[in-house]
């Protein structure tokens, strides 16, 4: 069941929410927040009813362990805190592991040890790299000692509670639970109800009307790429593929925090206009931010070391995005393309430290070229594809060779076959650096006409489309 | 305007799209689903394949089950059985139940569904191959999705699904309807309609092209893929295990189960057979008997009885009845495969497959039949 569904939207969403202000307003507020878990729940179980067994068990194991280390005492306790953390982080790791990367490490037993391993090819349960994170920051800050001792259902909703249980935004305790707590969230507000439809109908654009056509076309031309591919071609569909990737998960995080303002409660912002950056490090501090925070809070944080500052940072830096790179996928390609991360916000890194930036233009210009040049090896399917693709892409010499007018007719041909999507492109790169960000406009929000036929217009294009369901895209992740 | 009024004004709005959405889709009907719930064919019109015809076959046993004594089961290669040809069989009255992209799953709960509506004397159970790489394929288009009625998920929802479909749907279905209606019509025993395909063989030499472009389009890739690919499904035990529950249904309700191994221009093979599937073979005959007619013979080596790849021409559909019947055969074509003589016959289908491969070891190719030779059983 994904959000931008007739069956979210019709069914799930309006009983979720009707019953649960029925609820608060007859001051029912802890069955209230049981009812929003219980819905969570069966939202989850809709999309991966195989492992929801394995995840309702792995969450309260994760409690136990948690609340049991925040009752230990933290100096003379601390060795049993440790070893409650170790196996809680090897227990979440391990589930991920087995469901995410058992293939890709079968496969290379089979290859380095010549054994014939038949691949498991699991599903991959949705979700599952995201609400692992949020479980183990939450072992993490029980072993700290920055947590409180959270009542069951206190924890339950910082997990579960289904508008950012699938895809993110990551969010932290500290940020969800006092918010359900708060007794002025337990009234209807109606301005947050108006927000939420804006932002929500914004973020089901973006999905529908952006990312959805343009991720099926490119899609189609990275699952038959061939030695004959042509320049304009890669560029395009990596292009494309790139823009999509963005509308994405840019889109299903604003329909995420639009469906929470509908309970009062605000989710953090995830992306703050990335195509804008100047630098591959100021890309990722406005893409996908709250991995981006995780990732510098668990990862970093743990990894750096005092004494030369530069080098620890910079080693820091990539083994965070070698994590991040494993996060994303079980597949070499994602370990470069971690690693290609890492040098170019090394590289970002290095140009703030000594101020070296060049003209802003110039900046983005390079930031726009690495991000579609990383995009290639994340989405090829394998390392054969993903350098046919770059070697089109600087064919200059097979460009040079093919005299003017074939280049014309090769470029015009090309024109011609992708004149919608093309404009599409066009109109999605305007959007993604002349345009305000969904946060920017959610802040000048008012409830008259503009805003009333802006929203009313996009979400009801959207409705009249949204029997074609497209999956997002990082629910494979 | 205040934040309240505004909601309930645009709560206002999305409900009134709603409603022309759902009108729409309720009255244009582009997948002719409410239509077809009588399950009636005197009330169609036409029969086009964009059409949710596995709907109307479900309904058609529901309300008429009982009027038949053989329901024919399988995947798209099924269609192309003459019904009246397999009533030559013992006269039983036959409908064909066969939808795109079958699979064991689905004729598992057609097996159950047709005995909730109809007491049938025999259920024809076709196999394509391909059904061994997924017991239970991941449906995506409407079309190839199995009804609520069959499955017994929610009727509520599916009608509900049907009524929020793409309203773009419903203007091209408008647009079509100023036009013709598709092209491609069913027949009202369940069974497709074959004739724009007849239509092409007027002329040799338009037939001769499609044949080249619609059966021979990947011969290289595909033929290269059969040689050299061992495929292995992790399915063949679900199969097997939905195929003695078929077989245990049918017994318990007194119902002869025929099975049927359906052939297919041999490129298509290369998508399942293999050692592994060969083994399948075998173990299939400890469960029943059944009639292969697939394997590397001249029938399927002869791209001119194919429309596709994948599909055969009428005429094809004929021989494996007259063969099952007694009344004709073509050499090699069509093995009766018993426990007794499963293991010899996957030996045979082993050599053959061995025959071929050197073959194509030796020549980097493989020889075909054509239009001018016997095994061209459109023209025999």
């Amino acid at each position: 069941m994904i959000f931008s569904s007739y069956q979210f939207l019709l069914i799930f969403f309006p009983i979720v929410t009707i019953v649960y202000w029925v609820l608060n307003h007859f001051k029912y507020y802890e069955t209230a927040k049981l009812w929003l878990v219980a819905a969570s729940f069966y939202f989850y179980a809709q999309g991966s009813p195989a492992f929801f067994p394995f995840f309702l068990g792995s969450v309260v194991i994760n409690y136990v362990l948690g609340i049991t280390m925040c009752q230990l005492q933290e100096v003379t306790q601390k060795g049993q805190r440790k070893l409650l953390l170790a196996l809680g982080v090897l227990g979440n790791v391990g589930l991920l592991g087995y469901y995410k990367y058992m293939d890709f490490f079968l496969e290379n037993v089979n290859a380095i040890a010549g054994t014939e391993f038949v691949m498991k090819k699991l599903a991959l349960p949705i979700g599952i790299s995201f609400f692992t994170f949020q479980l183990i920051a939450f072992l993490v800050d029980c072993y700290r000692g920055q947590t409180k001792k959270y009542r069951i259902t206190e924890y339950l909703l910082f997990i579960t509670f289904f508008p950012q249980l699938i895809v993110g935004p990551i969010v932290h305790h500290a940020e969800i639970t006092p918010q359900f707590e708060n007794p002025e969230n337990r009234k209807l507000n109606q301005q947050n109800i108006a927000l939420g439809i804006f932002i929500f109908a914004i973020g089901c654009a973006k999905k529908m009307l952006l990312a959805d056509p343009m991720n099926n076309n490119a899609a189609e031309f990275y699952n038959a790429i061939s030695p004959s591919i042509t320049m304009w071609e890669s560029w395009f569909y990596t292009l494309e593929y790139s823009i999509s990737y963005y509308f994405d998960l840019s889109g299903y995080t604003d329909m995420a925090i639009g469906l929470a303002l509908f309970y009062n409660i605000h989710l953090p912002q995830n992306f703050n206009a990335p195509w804008k950056a100047q630098t591959m490090q100021e890309y990722w501090q406005r893409q996908h931010m709250t991995l981006s925070r995780f990732l510098g809070g668990y990862v970093f944080k743990n990894v750096f070391r005092k004494g030369c500052w530069w080098r620890n940072y910079y080693i820091a830096t990539m083994a965070t995005f070698l994590v991040s790179g494993i996060w994303h996928g079980a597949g070499w390609n994602f370990i470069i393309w971690g690693l290609m991360n890492g040098v170019l916000v090394c590289i970002g890194a290095w140009q703030r430290y000594h101020k070296k930036y060049p003209p802003y233009l110039v900046g983005a210009g390079i930031t726009f070229f690495c991000i579609i040049l990383t995009r290639v090896i994340f989405v090829a399917q394998d390392m054969t594809d993903t350098m046919m693709v770059y070697r089109s892409m600087f064919d200059f010499q097979g460009l040079f060779a093919m005299g003017f007018q074939n280049f014309w007719n090769q470029f015009s041909t090309f024109v011609m076959h992708h004149q919608k999507l093309g404009l599409l492109v066009v109109i999605s790169l305007g959007i993604c650096w002349f345009a305000p960000t969904t946060r920017e406009m959610a802040e000048r929000f008012k409830p008259d006409w503009k805003h009333f036929v802006f929203a009313g217009a996009l979400l009801a294009i959207c409705l009249t489309k949204m029997n074609q369901v497209v999956q997002f895209l990082y629910f494979q992740f | 305007m205040n934040f309240k009024r505004w909601n309930i004004a645009f709560l206002g709005l999305m409900a009134a799209v709603l409603v022309f959405v759902a009108g729409m889709n309720y009255f244009v009907d582009p997948f002719c689903y409410f239509r077809f719930q009588s399950g009636d064919y005197e009330d169609i019109v036409s029969i086009d394949s964009k059409f949710y015809l596995r709907e109307l076959k479900a309904q058609h046993v529901k309300n008429f089950g009982d009027q038949y004594d053989t329901f024919v089961l399988g995947g798209s290669k099924t269609g192309s059985y003459r019904n009246e040809k397999l009533e030559e069989l013992d006269g039983y009255k036959t409908y064909n139940l066969f939808g795109l992209h079958g699979s064991f799953y689905e004729y598992e709960l057609l097996t159950d569904f047709i005995f909730q509506y109809a007491s049938p004397k025999r259920i024809i159970l076709n196999i394509s191959g391909s059904e061994v790489n997924g017991y239970q394929w991941d449906q995506t288009k409407f079309n190839n999705t199995i009804p609520a009625a069959v499955t017994g998920e929610s009727k509520l929802l599916e009608t509900v699904d049907f009524l929020f479909k793409d309203v773009k749907n419903s203007f091209e279905r408008l647009d079509t309807r100023k036009g013709t209606e598709g092209n491609y019509k069913g027949r009202t025993g369940g069974e497709r309609n074959l004739d724009n395909y007849y239509k092409r063989m007027d002329d040799d030499e338009a037939w001769t092209a499609y044949t080249k472009k619609s059966v021979l389009g990947s011969f290289k890739s595909h033929t290269k893929s059969l040689i050299t690919r061992n495929r292995k499904s992790k399915d063949y035990e679900a199969c097997l295990q939905s195929l003695e529950r078929i077989k245990s249904v049918c017994d318990q309700h007194g119902t002869e189960l025929m099975v049927i191994i359906l052939p297919s221009f041999f490129t298509e093979y290369e998508g399942y057979d293999s050692t592994y599937y060969r083994e399948f073979l075998g173990e299939m005959a400890w469960i029943t008997d059944y009639w292969d007619f697939s394997g590397y013979h001249d029938i399927s080596m002869n791209p001119y009885n194919f429309y596709d790849e994948m599909h055969f021409y009428y005429e094809v559909g004929d021989l494996i009845v007259d063969t099952i019947n007694g009344t004709d055969s073509y050499p090699g074509f069509g093995y009766h495969v018993t426990r007794e003589n499963a293991a010899e016959y996957v030996k045979k289908r082993q050599a053959d497959f061995d025959e071929l491969r050197q073959e194509y070891e030796e020549t980097g190719t493989v020889q075909i039949q054509g239009l001018e030779d016997e095994s061209c059983l459109v023209r025999r």
